[in-house]
């Protein structure tokens, strides 16, 4: 170390003072956190566990129907694979605390640019129009003579659908531009390798 | 899944509330912070200016300290332990409060960077005002650096080699040169700006 960093180092070292970190604090401060991650926990699972159960009552009054068990082959895997999906989400902050600084920014400069692809991804949306537009066009068809006897009614819906496609596209141009900013912010905060 | 299992048996078997668990807990933190605490207290003043956030700061590096204890599998040293953890939750810190200031949540107080100077309990009685102010001038252009040059130059003004250094961020030691090198001329510059 030469003399410039050394007198730096001295300096910097010259700061000893050490009553700040209270252990009464830290003791309060862990139970309420392991309380929260407990109850957080036990939502989740309380909340997975419910939407995947609940097509047994259906199960229960009408029998193994066709509906039901496309209906339960929907519901038991989502109800599960979201708790387990929350579950380890809630433990991954516990088990990046000690990971080298190194690969902790490298995880959450991935996280950033995951959610910006996330959000550039158009297939979400086109899926949805096309969803929309195909299920409306069905139902107008199958009731054609209702539909016509109110034109308004029709034009309404249209307009609705339309409004909804249209509102998506601004909303996914806004979360692109606000993901892609935060990723920017982001590399200026921790800098150049 | 084998350590978010360990962690979720952590979290409902190791109770907290049992007062031999504590008693375990708080001896072993206790012993770190006798050994880290001024180290700590220093990483957290490259990530906060002085005062409630800088204490919040150092609150919730110990508590993370806490939390991690028990998954030290001492498969490095204490020191780059402690070191990880407090540099991890700097940078969390430290991106939280620059998203607050862009959404315009957190504004920063009017003469923020002189904070140093009005909290100065944490300098001992003994310094000289010169070196005082010296100090907060370094703490602040600290904490100007890109984090990636700050957690090199804090390491080093600790006193670490260049290995102890790379052990402890996770990178190769030429690396470590190649970031103290430019840390050192932006800290340079911004020294010689404040001085100036």
């Amino acid at each position: 170390m030469d003399n410039e960093l050394q007198e730096w180092s001295n300096l910097w070292q010259s700061e000893k003072e050490n009553d700040m970190i209270k252990m009464i604090h830290i003791g309060e401060k862990l139970s309420k956190v392991r309380t929260q991650q407990k109850m957080q926990i036990a939502l989740i699972w309380v909340v997975g566990l419910g939407l995947a159960l609940n097509p047994l009552r259906y199960f229960a009054q009408s029998g193994f129907s066709i509906e039901n068990i496309v209906f339960a082959g929907f519901m038991i895997p989502y109800g599960i694979g979201s708790a387990i999906w929350y579950t380890r989400r809630l433990l991954r902050v516990e088990k990046t605390m000690s990971q080298n600084p190194d690969a902790h920014v490298g995880e959450l400069q991935a996280r950033l640019e995951q959610s910006a692809k996330l959000n550039k991804s158009w297939w979400s949306l086109w899926t949805a129009g096309i969803f929309s537009i195909g299920f409306i066009g069905w139902i107008m068809t199958r009731h054609f003579e209702a539909y016509s006897r109110a034109p308004m009614i029709s034009l309404g819906i249209i307009g609705a659908v339309l409004a909804i496609l249209v509102g998506s596209y601004f909303y996914q141009r806004y979360a692109i531009g606000k993901s892609e900013q935060a990723l920017r912010e982001f590399e200026e905060l921790v800098g150049e390798s | 899944v084998k350590t978010d299992a360990y962690i979720l048996i952590g979290f409902f078997c190791k109770d907290l509330s049992k007062p031999k668990t504590i008693e375990n807990v708080k001896a072993n933190a206790e012993h770190i912070f006798k050994e880290f605490g001024p180290a700590l207290s220093r990483v957290a003043a490259s990530y906060a200016p002085a005062g409630a956030e800088r204490e919040d700061l150092l609150q919730d590096i110990a508590l993370g300290i806490v939390m991690a204890l028990p998954r030290f599998r001492q498969e490095c040293s204490l020191r780059t332990f402690v070191y990880r953890i407090a540099h991890n939750r700097g940078l969390d810190h430290a991106w939280k409060r620059k998203q607050k200031r862009q959404r315009g949540i957190d504004t920063p107080a009017k003469g923020e960077d002189a904070t140093d100077l009005v909290h100065c309990r944490e300098l001992s009685p003994e310094q000289t005002t010169d070196n005082r102010r010296k100090l907060e001038q370094l703490s602040q252009a600290l904490r100007k650096l890109a984090v990636k040059q700050r957690q090199v130059m804090t390491l080093a003004l600790e006193g670490l080699t260049h290995a102890e250094i790379g052990e402890v961020l996770g990178i190769q030691e030429n690396n470590v040169s190649v970031r103290l090198h430019r840390a050192r001329a932006e800290l340079k510059t911004a020294l010689g700006g404040q001085n100036g």
